[in-house]
């Protein structure tokens, strides 16, 4: 089998949904943004491209119609280059590198774009038309579990405290507020031009500002302002907006080749893919996907725990992130080291790649060598995917 | 009619912001002005929003005052925040200029010299909303082409709510710039004109005061206690249920003891001065901070003691709290199970305990009181009557009840007890008669009766009825000839609810309309529209297991809405006050509704247990299908909006919040004038009469279909393991959600009207067999409120 590496992967900024500088961003824009970024870093040959593959886990509206292929129009890839769009939920973004990756491994491609997007401010979760199946809703409502309240049962079964998820609330808060401060995350993140119009009088004002900054830290929130927040699931529950994953709007892309393709170009890869594992689990707990998905992944890729240095951990609620850190044994100081999505947000089938990217970007910073990015997925899943530094 | 299209208030204390917002639930347009704060920054530096600050505080605060100051939230848009100093010029912008600054002569003065006088449009109007100042001393500072123009306009509070409105021209008012605010204030804003005098407290607040003075007096005399007062002044003697002391501490206790200082220090010439005299006890009160439920308690406190929350009682002897007891009198036990209040008051009268007797003093006096100063306040009883119970929510007036007494006796009671009364009182048969359709009041002055002109544009259906225009009766409704071709279908069993005498009348009724009439009005003069379908019914039927009886019923109920919605006259319902369940179901089958704004209406069945089953989801069903097909747009969002007023029983606050429920469609109308309602129905109904092309049952219905249904039962296992509902509002909204998506279909499967009838009865025989059901019936009948099962 052949290697599959990644040359860069970059993101948009990650804005909060309804109120960030992105909420009137389509986002078949902000994913050619994140392509294009990742063509001009690279500086390939569009035309070279194999694939596009871009994840979104509301694949319709402004993200339907093949959401890959306007993006890729949108970026400037000629119309030779085929598009896919790809839907595993929180993991799609993921599974676009997974699905690039595998392709190159197999000798079918040697150069393809992987990434994600999602606009939570234009596309509710849910679609835009919800529609239950009734005889599964009849015999397995848990299958249409809310997110929230599979949080609330993950409290239930693990007995997590609402201090405790406070306190990891927190924390998330102050890394991605000291990693910002640092401009840790000014070379994964491919600025946006944003346009924002308003009425002033009779005139239409129209502004465009170039965003490059994630909005949804907040540097000065403490555990004791969490703990006033009302339980947002659940009436005598612990889960809150504070310490569940923001809604948030943002794209990312990666660059996947073959070695051919690197000898060919001369371009200096950052990271190997090494394997990708996704695995079922209930779906009431969906929150515990990546329990199975990590072991999983490491089996493949016959590492050990302690040779990861670096794990980027979605944190869809601070109880599921909490739950998985402790059943894995994941040495705390080793996760999510500049913050997650309780701070940066969430921007569903675009996270994958978004997290790739932060986890390779803070891998080189330390020149550590293994890393790995994990999630877990509404319906009942959890993925990893495992990279070495190279 | 007068235009007056903008309004600046002057004064954005808690009583200008809310005289503001009743402005703009009138769709006027509002300039709210107050000072500019002592630490604002100059004109021109820093923000303009910064002088502006308590005006723009008190607009913010309206979204949060409790009651609702506005009909809607987004009526605040209206209201334009602004200051005395920067914002002058833009009086001249305005019809209207009301001030509601502080009670303070020279405050007022100062400021009518100083910003009114100089910014006023030469045809505006000038108002004061003092409550206790001398219309004719405001006037002095005034030039005299301002005084033709100026008058007390004298909300009371909270000025959406209370009716009443006390007008008071000074020496020079105009009296048709007075009449044309009075339509205006009456038509545009639903106010219930009162003419006042100049004299101190007006009309209102004078008895009022009075009253509770008399209720302190014989309080301490007969040694009885805050709560037995409270006990024996409330519905017993025809008042509200706050009696005389919780009432005071609702008001302020410290207002209550301004408003008594203004009477002693003014009413010179009152021979019962003394009265007025604040008693030390409770200016001990006030000095304490005992003001009420603003301050630290007032007759009333309430604490927390081992976490539960208890009522405590003041004992003014001790000027401490103690645990409250409940009063128990024979005789306001007897009262309170008669229904008519006149009836009422005599029952409580008749009564031989202590109660009755303290009843019988404080009344005494204060009737007398009434009787002796009524040429001085008002230039009538009916202003007197009008004033008490619109300001007051007295059931009813000094002079109506003294007609309910009997004159006669009440003057002989008084005779017995040696009270001296005015030799004109002795004469009086009644105040008021009622002939022929016009009601008559006693004028002491000519010693004879006049007729009570009416304003036009109100319908009054016991005038009408009293003419012979009632032309169909049973014991629950009836049917009035309310003339051009229009009859009005009245409820007037207790609460107006819904039972099989009511349905049979809608039959009859629209039979009536279609051969003789062109149109239909369904409305009352009760208390409130209806409180839906008679629940005891549905409860015995129950009991006894009564299945056929009950589908027969449900069966009946949807024939009637039926033939409302389908009679080849159009039919307008004009609903006021409650409209739950069955009444809203009747106004959902009328062609178009003229709401009274002070509606509220609801599809609240699963309160108790039930589904609208006279037609009211199958209603909501299939609005939400047309409007779908209407908008070409997928029929879950609509659906879901409806659906949810129906699962979480959702009562509108305001008759403007029905549109957004769905419940009101456009085209409807809202008629802020209680008096108005029922004609502006009526004129609704004959517009439509025009070109009126009867509808027939819809078929071809395409039902939402069994994954909407599954899609909304996902969210409710989402809530039920969230603890937001119990597994039986679950399984109740189950319900619910399976009639109102056409039963258990694909999607776009045609079914009819008939067809949707058919699921709600036999969802609502369903839910009527469950135990639960049972049980949320008879905790609503007996404790008047839901049960959660």
């Amino acid at each position: 089998m052949r290697t599959a590496y990644i040359v860069t992967a970059l993101r948009t900024p990650a804005t909060k949904a309804y109120k960030g500088k992105l909420r009137q961003v389509r986002p078949d824009d902000l994913a050619a943004a994140a392509i294009k970024g990742v063509i001009d870093a690279t500086g390939i040959d569009p035309a070279e491209l194999d694939d596009v593959i871009i994840g979104c886990a509301f694949p319709e509206a402004e993200q339907g119609m093949n959401v890959a292929r306007i993006a890729a129009f949108k970026a400037g890839v000629p119309y030779q280059v085929p598009c896919q769009t790809v839907n595993r939920f929180c993991s799609s973004g993921l599974q676009t590198i997974a699905t690039a990756a595998e392709r190159i491994m197999a000798g079918f491609a040697d150069c393809i774009v992987a990434g994600g997007t999602e606009s939570m401010s234009l596309i509710p979760m849910g679609g835009n038309k919800f529609s239950a199946n009734p005889g599964l809703v009849h015999a397995w409502p848990e299958t249409y579990a809310s997110m929230g309240i599979t949080a609330e049962l993950m409290v239930e079964k693990y007995g997590v405290s609402r201090e405790d998820q406070d306190a990891f609330a927190a924390a998330s808060h102050q890394k991605a507020a000291q990693a910002i401060r640092e401009g840790r995350f000014a070379d994964e993140i491919v600025p946006v031009e944003a346009q924002i119009c308003g009425l002033d009088g009779l005139k239409m004002k129209c502004s465009v500002e170039q965003v490059s900054v994630d909005d949804g830290v907040r540097a000065d929130t403490t555990v004791a302002a969490l703990a006033k927040l009302k339980p947002a699931f659940k009436a005598s529950g612990s889960v809150t907006a504070g310490n569940s994953s923001q809604m948030t709007d943002g794209a990312a892309a990666a660059l996947v080749v073959s070695e051919d393709f690197l000898k060919r170009t001369g371009l200096q890869p950052m990271a190997r893919f090494v394997c990708f594992a996704v695995k079922g689990v209930p779906p009431e707990i969906m929150g515990t996907g990546p329990i199975e998905a990590i072991p999983a992944a490491l089996k493949l890729a016959g590492l050990s725990l302690d040779q990861v240095s670096l794990f980027e951990l979605n944190e869809a609620f601070a109880v599921q992130s909490l739950v998985c850190i402790d059943e894995l044994k994941l040495d705390p100081e080793r996760v999510n080291v500049n913050g997650g999505a309780i701070a940066m947000g969430h921007p569903l089938g675009c996270t994958g790649t978004k997290l790739t990217a932060t986890l390779l970007h803070e891998l080189r910073r330390r020149k550590e060598r293994y890393g790995c990015v994990s999630m877990c997925i509404g319906g009942g899943m959890g993925a990893a995917g495992i990279f070495e530094m190279v | 009619m007068r235009q007056i299209n903008k309004v600046a208030v002057l004064g954005a204390g808690v009583m200008g912001a809310a005289i503001a917002a009743h402005l703009a639930n009138a769709g006027v347009e509002v300039l709210l002005l107050d000072l500019v704060p002592p630490d604002a920054p100059p004109r021109g530096e820093g923000e303009d929003r910064e002088r502006s600050r308590i005006a723009s505080n008190a607009l913010s605060a309206l979204a949060f005052a409790k009651p609702a100051p506005l009909y809607a939230p987004a009526y605040a848009e209206y209201i334009h925040p602004g200051n005395f100093e920067d914002d002058a010029a833009r009086l001249k912008e305005c019809d209207w200029v009301i001030e509601v600054v502080l009670e303070n002569l020279e405050v007022k003065l100062k400021l009518f010299a100083e910003l009114v006088v100089p910014n006023l449009k030469p045809d505006a109007v000038l108002s004061t909303n003092t409550s206790g100042l001398s219309v004719n001393e405001l006037a002095r500072a005034l030039p005299i082409q301002v005084r033709r123009r100026f008058m007390v306009t004298h909300f009371f509070n909270p000025p959406r709510y209370m009716r009443l409105m006390e007008m008071v021209p000074c020496a020079e008012t105009d009296p048709q710039l007075l009449a044309a605010m009075a339509q205006f204030l009456g038509k545009r804003l639903g106010k219930g004109v009162v003419y006042g005098k100049d004299t101190p407290n007006f009309i209102a607040n004078r008895i009022g005061t009075y009253t509770g003075a008399a209720a302190w007096r014989h309080m301490t005399a007969m040694g009885l206690t805050v709560e037995e007062v409270d006990a024996v002044t409330g519905p017993a003697l025809a008042r509200p249920k706050t009696g005389t002391f919780a009432l005071w501490d609702l008001v302020g206790i410290d207002t209550v003891v301004r408003v008594l200082d203004n009477s002693y220090a003014l009413l010179s010439g009152d021979d019962e001065r003394e009265l007025f005299l604040v008693p030390e006890e409770i200016r001990r009160m006030v000095s304490d901070g005992l003001t009420g439920k603003k301050g630290k308690g007032g007759f009333y406190r309430r604490e927390t003691v081992e976490g539960e929350s208890v009522k405590l009682c003041y004992d003014y002897r001790s000027g401490s709290y103690n645990p409250c007891v409940r009063p128990k009198f024979a005789s306001v036990a007897a009262a309170k199970q008669v229904d008519d209040p006149g009836q009422r008051v005599r029952t409580l009268l008749s009564g031989g305990d202590r109660a009755a007797q303290f009843a019988w003093l404080t009344l005494r006096d204060t009737l007398i009181y009434v009787v002796k100063r009524l040429a001085e306040i008002a230039d009538d009883a009916v202003n007197v009557d009008n004033a008490m119970k619109w300001g007051y929510n007295w059931e009813l007036g000094p002079f109506e009840l003294l007609d309910a007494l009997g004159v006669a006796e009440f003057v002989s009671r008084c005779e017995r007890d040696g009270v001296a009364l005015p030799d004109w009182f002795k004469e009086v048969q009644s105040f008021y008669r009622v002939e022929a359709g016009k009601k008559f009041q006693y004028l002491p002055e000519k010693h004879d009766f006049a007729e009570i002109p009416r304003p036009e544009g109100s319908v009054s259906l016991t005038l009408l009825k009293s003419a012979g225009g009632e032309v169909e009766r049973n014991s629950a409704a009836s049917l009035i000839d309310i003339g051009d071709g229009v009859f009005c279908l009245e409820f007037h069993s207790k609460l107006n609810t819904m039972g099989g005498e009511t349905l049979a009348m809608i039959q009859k009724g629209i039979r009536r309309a279609e051969a003789d009439g062109i149109g239909m009005v369904i409305a009352n003069e009760g208390g409130a529209f209806s409180a839906g379908a008679n629940l005891m019914l549905v409860a015995m039927a129950i009991a006894e297991g009564a299945w056929d009886d009950l589908a027969l019923t449900v069966k009946a109920f949807q024939k009637a809405m039926m033939s409302i919605k389908y009679s080849k006259v159009p039919v307008v319902a004009a609903p006021h006050g409650l409209a739950m369940g069955g009444a809203c179901e009747t106004c959902l089958h009328a062609d178009a509704i003229n709401a009274h704004a002070e509606t509220y209406m609801g599809l609240v069945e699963i309160g108790v247990g039930l589904i609208p089953a006279g037609g009211g989801t199958k209603e909501m069903a299939i609005r939400a299908v047309r409007l779908a097909e209407e908008n070409g747009a997928d029929v879950s969002s609509f659906l879901f909006r409806n659906y949810q007023n129906i699962a979480m029983g959702k009562m509108s606050s305001s008759a403007a919040e029905l549109l957004a429920l769905g419940l009101m469609r456009q085209g409807d109308g809202i008629t802020l004038d209680l008096d108005r309602r029922i004609h502006d129905a009526k004129l609704k109904a004959i517009a439509l009469a025009a070109n009126y092309r009867p509808g027939r049952p819809a078929t071809g219905v395409k039902a939402p279909g069994k994954s909407v249904a599954s899609s909304i039962k996902v969210q409710l296992w989402n809530l039920e393991r969230g603890g937001f509902i119990s597994s039986y509002d679950s399984y109740l909204a189950s319900g619910i959600a399976d009639v109102i998506t056409g039963g258990d279909v694909p999607g776009g499967t045609l079914i009819t009207e008939e067809y949707l009838l058919e699921l709600e009865r036999e969802m609502f025989l369903k839910f009527c067999g469950q135990k639960k059901t049972l049980e949320r019936i008879q905790h609503m009948l007996k404790k008047g409120r839901p049960l959660r099962n």
